[in-house]
C-alpha cells in the first residue's frame, strides 16, 4: 500500500512514523531521558527543594519537585548532598572571539558583528562550563562610542560557532562612555578625545540613523507610487544597527562607569526614543539609582571591583544590593575569562555587602542576566519547561568551597568533573604519540625519504 | 651544447656573389639576432613520457611548433625541421602549474590603497559628519579596495623567483596579488617572457578577498579601518552590497530618463564580474571556523568561490566536496615552534595541527574535493616541491599530486583546453626531469614553456631550505 502512495506522501508519511516514535520515546526513557535524584535544589524563581529531583527531556527541564519518578530508561543522577543551580549567565564576556574583541578604528562601528568571528574553539568555553557557566553575552570591547553588535551564546563545547549561538534571544549593540572611549589607544587623533565630545559621537550617529530611515521611506515611497527613477539608497551596515535600536528591535548594552555620563545616556535615549536595556559595569549605578530604575536599565556590575582607575574611583561593593533594594535589576559580570569561573563567589559577595538573601544572590548570576539578555523565557532558573542548563555542585554554591561536578547545556553534559580526570590523561597519551611522530618527521625533512619507485639513480643521458 | 652550423661562402669567388653572400649572411644573423637561439620547433625524443591526460608512455617523442604541441606519441617521427632533443633517461611532465603564488609579483605598497588616485580624494573615513547623503559610503577609494589591479600589471618578468620556480619545473602560475581587502585581480602567466605581455594566459583569473588578511590596526586604538577580523568582514559586505547596490542604479538610470545619475566608482565598477560570477573569488582560510565563514560569505553573496589555503581542510571535507568547491591547497606546514626556554611545552593543539600537516592533503583527496596544491608565499620553490613530497609519504596519491600541479589547477582556472597536460594543441609547456618529479634527487634539466626553451642551470638546484618554511599564518 506504501507502494502506492506519492512520493511526498510517503515522506510525510515517513515523518509522522518518525514523529510518533519520538514522541514514544519521550514518554518512556531512553537517550536524552536523565533524572537528577535527591539534591538541594536552587531554583532561584521559587525557593529550595531540600531533597528534590529534576527530570531532564528532550533538552528541557519535564519536571521539578520533591518526589519525581524516573521514567524507565532513565539515565539517573544519585546527587545526594549536592546542590544544583541553574546555569550561571555571565551577561558581560569576551571569550570566544577570534581576530580581537575591538574594532577601534573609528568612532562608530556598528558595522562588526561579533557573531561574525566567534571562535568556538576557545578553551575558555570549556573553562568557564567549569566553573558552572552555561550562557554568556560575548561582546564588542569598550574602545569606541559606539561598538559592535554582540553575541549570546550557550557554551556547547564541541559545537561550531553557529551550534553556540542562543538561538530566540535578542539582537544586541555594544555602546560605550568615559575613560576607555576618550582615551583611546595609540592614535591621538581619533575623535572623541572627551565625554562631551563621546556624547557628540553617539548623537550624530543616532542623527545619520534617523536621516537613512527617512531616506528609505522616501524611496519606498517614490517606489510605491510606481516612480521607476527611483534608486534605492545604498544600504549602510553601519546604520542598520543603530535604525533597529530606534525601533526598539535591537538592545542596548552601554559601558558607563560614572553617574553623569549615564545620566547623560538616559536624556540621550529619551531624546532618540530608544531604550537603554543595561548599563555596563555602571559602577556609580547606586548614587543615580531612582533614575535607572525610572529608565528601566539593567546594572551589570562587578561585585567589588573599585579604584583600579579613575572613573571607578567612587564604585563601591554595595552597588548591586542597592540597586536591588531600589526596585531595580543588577547582575553581576565578569568582563574577565578568569573571573567567569567563579561567578559565584562574585555573587556571594553580595551576601556580605549590602545583604541580599541567598536567592536574590544567586539571581545576580541567573535570572537576572537571562532578564538582561531577554532569554528569561528559556533560562535563568530551574522550572519546567524551561531549558535543562543545570550546575550540580559539590557544596553550597555560594561557598567558597563549592566546585562545580557536572554542567549541563540543554540537558547535555558538557563538563563532568570525573570525566574531565581522564581527558587529561588521554591528552598526555595523545601527546606522547604526537612528539613521538613529530621527532620522526625531525627537521631534516623528508630527507630520506623518497617516494618508492622513484626512478632518481639512473642516470641521465641526453645531447643537445 | 648548441650550434647552429653554417657553411660560409668561399672568398675565392666572384665579388658580385661575395656580396650577396655578405648580405644574405647579414639577414641570417639578423634574423637569429631577433630569434636568438630560439627555434621554433622541437623533436623531444625517447623520452618517458607522464602526459597526464593518457597513460605514460615509455619511450616517446613530443613535437612542438610555434609554442604549441603538435605531435605525442610512441610512433611520433620527428619532423625535419625540428631542432631534436634526446631524451633518453628523462622524464617528460606538463609544465607544473602553481595556481596560487605571488611569485614574480613586486606588489606596489599603493596595494593597501594608501594612496588613491588623484582624481577623486580620499574621503576620512570615520569622520562624523551628517550629510544629507550617507557619508559612510564614500563611493570609492577605500583603503584596501582596488579590485581594478590585476596581478600582471606588477610582475617584475626578470625576477630571480622565477628562475627558481622553472627550476622545480613550474611552468605557469596564477599571481595573485594580496596587500588590502579587496587587493584585485589574479592572472595566470607562463613563466617565458621576455615580456609580460607574452606570459600572460589570462589576465583575471580570480579576484582575491582577504577575509583573513590583517586590519589597519585599528584593534583598541586607532589606526585604520578596519581593524580587526570582525572589521574585515564587516568590510568586505559593505563593499559587497555596495557593488550590488551600484549595478542596480546603473542600470535604473540607463533604463529610466529622468532618473538620478549615480556617481562613477571604478572598484565597484570592476567588482561587477564577482557578482555575475563571470570571475570566481578566492578567500583564504585555513582552520575550520575560517572555512565556515568563508562558505557563509560565499553564501549570503552567491559568490563562485575557491579556498586558498586550507590547511585544516580535511576536517570540513564533507562541506567542502558537496558543496563542490575548488580548493587551493597550500603545502605550507607549520614550524616547530623555536626557542630556548627548557620548560617550553607547545600547545597540544598546536603539536596536533603540526604533526598532522602533512596529512591534509590525502585527507582532501579521500573525501573526494577538487583540488590544486599551490605554494602561496613560500620562498622557496624547492620547499614547495619538497613539502609534497612530505604530503605523499603522509598518504597522497602519487598520480592524484601530480595532477593536482597540473590538470586540476588548469581546469580550476579554466585553461584546461590549453594546458595541464601533454596533448596535441596543448601549449608547449613541459619539463624534462631525471626522474620522479617528487623525488628530492630528481632535476628539472629543461622547461619549454610556450615552446620555448630552457635549460635549468645545475647551480639552481639550491638546497631545500627549512621544508617547513612559512606555516600557514594562523
Amino acid at each position: 500500500m506504501i507502494d502506492r502512495l506519492k512520493p511526498h506522501a510517503k515522506i510525510l508519511l515517513m515523518f509522522v512514523v518518525l514523529a510518533a516514535a519520538c514522541a514514544a520515546w519521550a514518554q518512556v526513557g531512553g537517550p536524552g531521558v536523565v533524572l537528577i535524584k535527591d539534591a538541594t535544589i536552587l531554583t532561584v524563581s521559587h525557593g529550595d527543594i531540600a531533597k528534590g529531583s529534576i527530570l531532564i527531556r528532550g533538552g528541557k527541564i519535564a519536571e521539578v519537585g520533591p518526589s519525581v519518578a524516573a521514567p524507565a530508561g532513565a539515565t539517573v543522577i544519585d546527587a545526594a548532598g549536592q546542590f544544583v543551580t541553574p546555569g550561571i549567565i555571565d551577561p558581560h564576556s569576551h571569550i570566544a572571539v577570534a581576530g580581537g574583541i575591538n574594532e577601534g578604528s573609528l568612532a562608530v562601528t556598528s558595522m562588526v558583528a561579533i557573531e561574525d568571528v566567534l571562535d568556538s574553539t576557545d578553551i575558555n568555553i570549556y573553562r568557564e562550563l567549569a566553573g558552572g557557566v552555561t550562557t554568556t553575552l560575548t561582546m564588542h570591547g569598550s574602545a569606541n562610542p559606539i561598538g559592535g553588535t554582540n553575541a549570546v551564546i550557550k557554551l556547547r563545547w564541541g559545537k561550531d560557532a553557529k551550534g553556540l549561538l542562543f538561538q530566540g534571544a535578542k539582537p544586541t549593540l555594544k555602546f560605550a562612555l568615559g575613560e576607555n572611549v576618550k582615551r583611546s589607544g595609540p592614535n591621538p587623533t581619533r575623535y572623541p578625545g572627551t565625554r562631551m565630545g563621546t556624547e557628540d559621537v553617539i548623537r550624530a550617529a543616532f542623527i545619520e540613523a534617523r536621516n537613512y530611515m527617512a531616506q528609505w521611506d522616501e524611496y519606498r515611497k517614490r517606489a510605491a507610487a510606481g516612480d521607476k527613477t527611483a534608486i534605492p539608497p545604498a544600504r549602510d551596515l553601519k546604520l542598520e544597527p543603530l535604525v533597529d535600536v530606534l525601533r526598539g528591535e535591537r538592545t542596548t548594552n552601554v559601558h558607563g562607569y560614572r553617574a553623569d555620563e549615564m545620566l547623560m545616556m538616559i536624556r540621550m535615549a529619551d531624546e532618540f526614543g530608544f531604550k537603554i536595556d543595561a548599563f555596563e559595569h555602571g559602577l556609580e549605578g547606586y548614587k543615580i539609582a531612582k533614575e535607572i530604575v525610572a529608565h528601566g536599565a539593567i546594572v551589570s556590575t562587578f561585585a567589588d571591583s573599585w579604584g583600579f582607575k579613575v572613573e571607578a574611583w567612587d564604585a563601591i561593593p554595595y552597588n548591586a544590593a542597592i540597586i536591588t533594594r531600589k526596585g531595580g535589576i543588577a547582575c553581576i559580570n565578569s568582563d574577565s575569562a578568569e573571573r567567569a569561573r567563579r561567578l559565584n563567589q562574585e555573587a556571594a559577595r553580595t551576601m556580605k555587602y549590602g545583604g541580599l538573601n541567598e536567592q536574590e544572590a544567586l539571581a545576580l548570576i541567573t535570572l537576572n542576566p537571562a532578564k538582561e539578555l531577554r532569554v528569561d523565557r528559556w533560562v535563568g532558573t530551574i522550572d519546567p519547561g524551561k531549558d535543562a542548563d543545570l550546575v550540580i555542585w559539590n557544596r553550597h554554591p555560594l561557598s567558597v568551597y563549592a566546585v562545580a561536578q557536572k554542567t549541563f547545556v540543554d540537558g547535555e553534559i558538557y563538563f563532568d568533573i570525573q570525566k574531565d580526570q581522564e581527558m587529561r590523561k588521554r591528552m598526555e597519551e595523545e601527546r606522547k604519540t604526537l612528539e613521538a611522530l613529530d621527532k620522526k618527521n625531525a627537521p631534516q625533512g623528508r630527507g630520506r625519504g623518497s617516494a618508492p619507485g622513484a626512478s632518481a639513480d639512473k642516470t641521465p643521458q641526453h645531447q643537445d | 651544447m648548441t650550434h647552429t652550423r653554417m657553411r660560409f661562402p668561399s672568398y675565392r669567388a666572384g665579388h658580385r656573389i661575395w656580396t650577396l653572400a655578405c648580405l644574405a649572411f647579414l639577414i641570417a644573423i639578423s634574423a637569429q639576432l631577433v630569434k636568438t637561439e630560439e627555434p621554433l620547433v622541437f623533436a623531444i625524443t625517447n623520452a618517458r613520457i607522464i602526459p597526464v591526460a593518457g597513460a605514460p608512455i615509455e619511450r616517446g617523442t613530443i613535437v612542438i611548433r610555434r609554442g604549441v604541441i603538435e605531435a605525442i606519441g610512441a610512433n611520433v617521427t620527428a619532423p625535419g625541421d625540428a631542432r631534436l632533443i634526446d631524451a633518453s633517461g628523462l622524464t617528460a611532465y606538463p609544465g607544473l602549474i602553481d595556481a596560487f603564488s605571488d611569485i614574480g609579483l613586486e606588489e606596489s605598497t599603493a596595494g593597501r590603497g594608501a594612496a588613491p588616485a588623484a582624481a577623486t580624494p580620499a574621503p576620512v573615513r570615520g569622520a562624523q559628519q551628517p550629510q544629507p547623503q550617507p557619508s559612510t559610503i564614500p563611493p570609492d577609494e577605500r583603503q584596501g579596495l582596488t579590485p581594478y589591479r590585476r596581478a600582471f600589471e606588477e610582475i617584475n618578468p626578470a625576477h630571480r623567483k622565477i628562475e627558481s620556480a622553472r627550476a622545480v619545473g613550474i611552468t605557469t602560475t596564477s599571481i595573485v596579488p594580496r596587500r588590502g581587502f579587496f587587493p584585485g585581480q589574479g592572472s595566470l602567466l607562463n613563466l617565458s617572457g621576455p615580456e609580460v605581455g607574452a606570459m600572460v594566459v589570462k589576465p583575471a583569473t580570480s579576484f582575491y578577498i582577504n577575509t583573513a588578511g590583517r586590519g589597519g590596526g585599528g584593534g583598541g586604538g586607532g589606526g585604520n579601518y578596519p581593524g580587526s577580523l570582525m572589521g574585515i568582514l564587516a568590510f568586505v559586505k559593505q563593499t559587497l552590497l555596495d557593488a550590488d547596490r551600484y549595478a542596480t542604479a546603473w542600470n535604473i538610470y540607463r533604463a529610466n530618463p529622468g532618473a538620478e545619475r549615480p556617481e562613477y566608482s571604478r572598484a565597484l565598477e570592476a567588482l561587477q564580474p564577482v557578482l555575475k560570477r563571470e570571475v570566481p573569488v578566492i578567500m583564504p582560510a585555513n582552520s575550520p571556523a575560517e572555512i565556515q565563514r568563508a562558505l557563509d560569505l560565499a553564501d549570503a553573496f552567491k559568490l563562485n568561490l575557491m579556498l586558498m589555503g586550507c590547511a585544516e581542510g580535511g576536517k570540513m571535507a564533507p562541506a567542502l566536496k558537496s558543496r563542490n568547491i575548488p580548493v587551493l591547497l597550500a603545502v605550507k606546514y607549520p614550524d616547530r615552534p623555536s626557542g630556548t626556554d627548557p620548560d617550553f611545552r607547545e600547545e597540544l593543539d598546536s603539536l596536533r595541527r603540526r604533526v598532522e600537516a602533512p596529512a591534509n592533503a590525502a585527507a582532501l583527496a579521500r573525501a573526494g574535493v577538487r583540488f590544486a596544491l599551490v605554494s602561496d608565499d613560500m620562498a622557496n620553490p624547492r620547499d614547495f616541491i619538497n613539502n609534497i613530497g612530505r604530503a605523499i609519504e603522509a598518504g597522497l596519491d602519487k598520480e592524484v599530486a601530480l595532477r593536482a600541479l597540473t590538470l586540476t589547477p588548469a581546469e580550476i582556472l579554466g585553461v584546461a583546453d590549453r594546458l595541464g597536460a601533454i596533448e596535441k594543441n596543448k601549449t608547449a609547456n613541459l619539463i624534462l626531469a631525471t626522474g620522479d618529479i617528487f623525488d628530492q634527487k630528481t632535476r628539472v634539466k629543461f622547461a619549454f614553456i610556450d615552446g620555448r626553451k630552457f635549460d635549468i642551470p645545475e647551480q639552481q638546484l639550491a638546497p631545500s631550505g627549512t621544508a617547513g618554511r612559512g606555516g600557514p599564518g594562523r
